[in-house]
């Protein structure tokens, strides 16, 4: 029996190829979407999943219980708390601490800033990180030890074996040579641990001076520890207020356990060294997998009812000669999986050409391998299943329950295309409106984000990272050498980033909670070469000695939350002064982040115990390329070990909104795939509801009927469609959008350009499709089809 | 072995009510041959239905072997149908996407015969209806006569007690309608009782017995000397 239902379906599947084309393509692509979000998902949810001793692994983490705040989970714990533990408690065996830093890497001919990372000697026997060179037991024991990725020996060493071969690296102040003890192999994509160059943890000395492992005020270390076979994590955890009574106030912080695996995708947990994912996105894409999954399902069960007028013979002899309902039902389940299973392997072959465009959009390493990864393979089959189940649900319990005396008396009424057919297309519209408009709305925020007036002008502004932190000669005759340019017009040290690196945030005097300000250390050419606007009061002025220390500048808003009336003239308290300062100036307000967040109050200060964090230059538009070498040539005169590293604020501020980008290309792409996969259903439903009507076209020429208005009678049928989807589609994305741009302080009015675009693009879309059929019917000569009726 | 009482069918359409059969009794012995003649639309084939257990009547009492089957449902009707009941139609209905060996091979399938038995049993009907050259064809690739001839394999493969036959020559020529109306009385000949719905009054003489029905009554039962008790 089965290899007869295997043999009919084939059969049957090569027979209507037309139809087994469109099935096929458009389970396929649903598929492969299917496939590629769970290669996503799949690694999201297995991250960490590598180290053998993952479940005895735990990160420590702490919460300050401070009156009045929430509870806050930081993203490292304190420094010495690691040894403390491990001595105290017998339930632990070993832990390590992370600690990441940039500094500057040197092999003699180029030098870059580098992430650092620096861990104690266990590092390797808690996780399972291979070394493809050198002996993980004693890697990192020697003080000037480095251990590098595959991927750095690479880039510094070609394909040499590099153990014992050294690396210049500053820290802090000075540059030291280290060796190479061990090459780590390439890190696993789906490991929250990343590091690059990887040091002894005690060689933070360096940066931090002694004080730093004793210390309980430094709380940045990652600390991960390994309890004993038995060890229950919450008894551990129990313990840890009379091991660390002694160094805390335990009343203000409380520590607890989150074990390795589970720490990727808890939104609380962000660790500094620890690459934190967000299952939102999982949610995101495996809805909009599951939204194409589901049109492609649409079409099949659109097709197959469509077809069955054509099978009624056959189910009406297949019941008179004793099947039971339920073998009909098994054989077209039959089908459906037969064609649900050629197209996973065309999904599979797709989902291999579409890796590297989904791995740049969701930004990604991610691989297909089926072998390595059985877990895909039973996903596959189980998609495969599923829909061949679903997708051949509907069909094999219409058409099984075919009266066979209805088919044998002629009284079998189908006209093939029924209001649930109809119903299924509209749906379908329904999510290609509501994809395009969601494309739409976050095309035209993403927009308005990018050209926002900022407040400043951002444009020719260059911002160049002081590597040389706390030289301040450096910084000077680096300042009056580069100033001599006349394609220079204006420059200015800060202590802190636009975009947000080092900004400090001081509190405000206002009486209401959690109010603050930030606060960058500037110099007296800032509001000049940034180009901030002055609203009332004066700029800093370079000859006025109070303004180097005791005059500030604010921000319109720093007013308004401080509800001065006369803004000029106040004073407020730093928190890093004894004395007050004076508000000499307001500037309009300007944004220094994304539009994400709302503008905050700034304060600008001169201070020059501050290092100088960031120049910013402001260039002509003059040769550009000149003026950038001549910075550079600058720089490596005064600095040649030091690398020169630039970027331009306007690309920076654009680089804000790179998820929002990657979502809307997310969403673009998939709204194609659900156009293509939603017009191929229309395409084989059109020649279906076409087919059905000839007579009655054909009739109607006879009696006169121009080809315009046939056409146009044609076409009608199909409009219909585009409306209720637009019913429909809308306000499931209005609402979504508008749910959407909440997160953003400045945002569009969703306005109607999202509802014409969506509407219109999916009514062109559809006439489009149908026009195929529609012309090549109302050129059919009547003669041609009236002479077999 | 085929007894109704008082059979009535209505069919019920867009409030529209059309009685097909009406009062019919009829009693059918093992191993006869029954013809039922009659102009369009007065209730042959539904009566053909009924008896074939495709349909339930709206009234009256359908004893098919001694049994009261007039209530049963399609799953009980499909149980009955498929070892006792075989079906030729006017248009064959065979199906397109089998070849001739699978077609006739169906109805074993559906009985779960075991798949050597039903190789010898399709290869000896095949023979018996001399179109075992053809075996392996698809139906579109066979005349009209010849496909009728796959049809009546099919419909006797099972072994059934009765051969219903609607129309079975209505699509052939005289020459293919005459060897489809032999294979029919060599069949009674062995046994096998069929019921013939046809248009013709010289195919109907080929039964021992012949039913004249119109407006859904029986107006006259001609029964013949071939027939002896």
């Amino acid at each position: 029996m089965f290899f007869n239902y295997l043999k009919i379906s084939l059969r049957n599947l090569l027979k209507y190829r037309g139809y087994t084309f469109i099935n096929t393509v458009s389970l396929s692509l649903g598929i492969t979407f299917c496939m590629l979000v769970f290669l996503y998902v799949n690694q999201e949810m297995t991250f960490d999943n590598f180290h053998t001793e993952k479940n005895r692994i735990h990160s420590v983490l702490y919460h300050l219980v401070v009156p009045d705040y929430n509870i806050d989970s930081y993203g490292g714990a304190h420094v010495p708390a690691g040894p403390v533990i491990l001595g105290n408690l017998p339930e632990v065996e070993n832990f390590v601490r992370l600690w990441d830093y940039r500094d500057v890497v040197s092999d003699g001919t180029n030098s870059r800033k580098e992430l650092l990372t620096f861990a104690d000697s266990s590092l390797f026997r808690i996780f399972n990180f291979p070394l493809l060179y050198g002996d993980s037991s004693t890697a990192l024991n020697r003080p000037d030890a480095l251990v590098i990725t595959e991927k750095t020996a690479r880039r510094f060493f070609g394909g040499e074996n590099p153990l014992g071969r050294t690396l210049t690296i500053r820290l802090g102040r000075e540059f030291d040579e280290f060796t190479i003890t061990a090459v780590a192999a390439d890190i696993p994509p789906n490991s929250s641990i990343r590091f690059d160059f990887l040091l002894p943890f005690l060689r933070i000395k360096d940066i931090q001076g002694n004080e730093f492992f004793t210390d309980w005020s430094y709380q940045s270390a990652v600390t991960y520890l390994l309890l004993t076979e038995n060890a229950e994590p919450a008894a551990v955890v129990s313990k840890f207020p009379e091991v660390i009574k002694n160094y805390l106030d335990t009343k203000h912080y409380q520590y607890e356990l989150r074990t390795l695996n589970q720490i990727h995708l808890d939104p609380n947990c962000k660790l500094l060294t620890h690459l934190s994912g967000d299952i939102t996105n999982s949610y995101i894409l495996s809805a909009i997998a599951a939204l194409v999954l589901l049109i492609a399902c649409f079409n099949f069960i659109n097709l197959s009812i469509g077809q069955s007028v054509g099978r009624a013979t056959e189910i009406g002899v297949r019941k008179v000669v004793g099947a039971l309902r339920s073998q009909l039902m098994v054989q077209f389940w039959m089908e459906t999986l037969v064609l649900s299973f050629i197209s996973l392997f065309l999904g599979i072959a797709l989902a291999e050409l579409f890796l590297p465009t989904f791995n740049s959009l969701t930004a990604r390493e991610l691989q297909l391998n089926l072998i390595d990864n059985p877990a895909l393979l039973i996903a596959g089959l189980a998609v495969c299943l599923v829909t061949g189940l679903l997708a051949g649900g509907y069909p094999a319990v219409l058409l099984s329950g075919f009266e066979p005396v209805d088919i044998l008396r002629n009284r079998f009424k189908t006209t093939g295309v029924g209001i649930l057919n109809r119903s299924l297309v509209i749906i379908q519209f329904a999510l290609c409106v509501f994809l395009i408009f969601v494309t739409v709305v976050m095309s035209r925020q993403i927009d308005f984000m990018k050209t926002k007036e900022l407040g400043f002008n951002d444009k020719l502004l260059l911002s160049v990272e002081a590597v040389n932190v706390g030289d301040s000669q450096f910084d000077k005759k680096y300042h009056r050498k580069v100033i001599q340019n006349p394609t220079v017009l204006s420059m200015s040290a800060t202590d802190a980033s636009f975009t947000g690196a080092y900004m400090m945030s001081v509190g405000l005097p206002t009486g209401r909670p959690n109010e603050s300000a930030l606060m960058y250390r500037v110099d007296c050419d800032f509001v000049k070469t940034v180009g901030v606007n002055l609203k009332a009061g004066r700029d800093f002025s370079e000859v006025l000695v109070t303004d180097r220390d005791r005059a500030v500048l604010v921000n319109e808003k720093l007013v308004e939350v401080m509800g001065w009336e006369e803004p000029v003239g106040p004073q407020l308290r730093l928190p890093d002064r004894e004395e007050p300062v004076t508000v000499v100036g307001v500037v309009k307000n300007f944004h220094v982040q994304s539009m994400r967040y709302a503008l905050e109050p700034v304060i600008l200060h001169i201070s020059e115990i501050y290092p100088t964090r960031y120049f910013y230059v402001r260039i002509s538009a003059d040769n550009i390329s000149s003026t950038l070498s001549f910075l550079k040539d600058t720089w490596q005169e005064l600095a040649p070990q030091l690398p020169f590293e630039y970027h331009f604020v306007d690309e920076a501020f654009d680089r804000n909104y790179r998820a929002e980008e990657r979502w809307h290309r997310i969403v673009r792409y998939s709204s194609i795939f659900a156009i293509l996969i939603a017009c191929l259903g229309l395409l084989g439903l059109s020649a279906l509801m076409i087919y059905g009507r000839i007579k009655e076209v054909c009739i109607r020429k006879i009696h006169g009927a121009s080809e315009i208005s046939i056409t146009s009678l044609l076409f009608k049928k199909f409009v219909i469609f585009v409306l209720p989807a637009c019913v429909i589609g809308w306000p499931v994305g209005y609402l979504v959008m508008q749910k959407w741009l909440e997160h953003f302080a400045y945002r569009i009015n969703i306005g109607t350009t999202g509802f014409i675009i969506s509407g219109l693009v999916v009514l062109v879309v559809a006439l489009l499709t149908v026009s195929y059929h529609t012309l090549k019917t109302a050129h059919t000569n009547p003669t041609e089809i009236l002479r077999h009726e | 072995m085929i007894k109704t009482v008082s059979l009535k069918k209505i069919y019920t359409t867009d409030e529209v009510e059309t009685t097909a059969l009406n009062n019919v009794n009829l009693e059918i012995r093992e191993g006869e041959f029954v013809s039922i003649m009659g102009p369009s639309g007065c209730g042959k084939s539904t009566l053909l239905n009924l008896l074939g257990l495709l349909d339930n009547p709206s009234e009256g009492d359908y004893y098919f072997m001694d049994e009261q089957v007039s209530q049963y449902s399609e799953r009980k009707r499909a149980s009955v149908r498929k070892g006792s009941i075989g079906f030729v139609f006017q248009s064959f209905n065979l199906i397109d996407e089998l070849t001739v060996f699978e077609n006739v091979e169906l109805p074993l399938l559906y009985l779960g015969v075991s798949g050597s038995d039903r190789k010898k049993r399709v290869e000896e009907v095949l023979e018996q209806m001399q179109i075992m050259a053809r075996r392996n064809h698809f139906p579109q690739q066979l005349s009209g006569g010849q496909q009728q001839r796959v049809a009546v394999a099919r419909a006797v493969v099972a072994r059934p007690k009765v051969i219903l036959a609607d129309e079975p020559t209505g699509n052939l020529d005289s020459k293919h309608g005459d060897e489809v109306m032999d294979l029919l009385n060599q069949l009674n000949e062995e046994g096998t009782t069929i019921i013939m719905v046809t248009h013709s009054p010289s195919y109907a003489e080929r039964g021992q017995r012949v039913v004249h029905l119109f407006d859904g009554h029986i107006v006259t039962e001609n029964i013949k000397d071939k027939f002896h008790v």
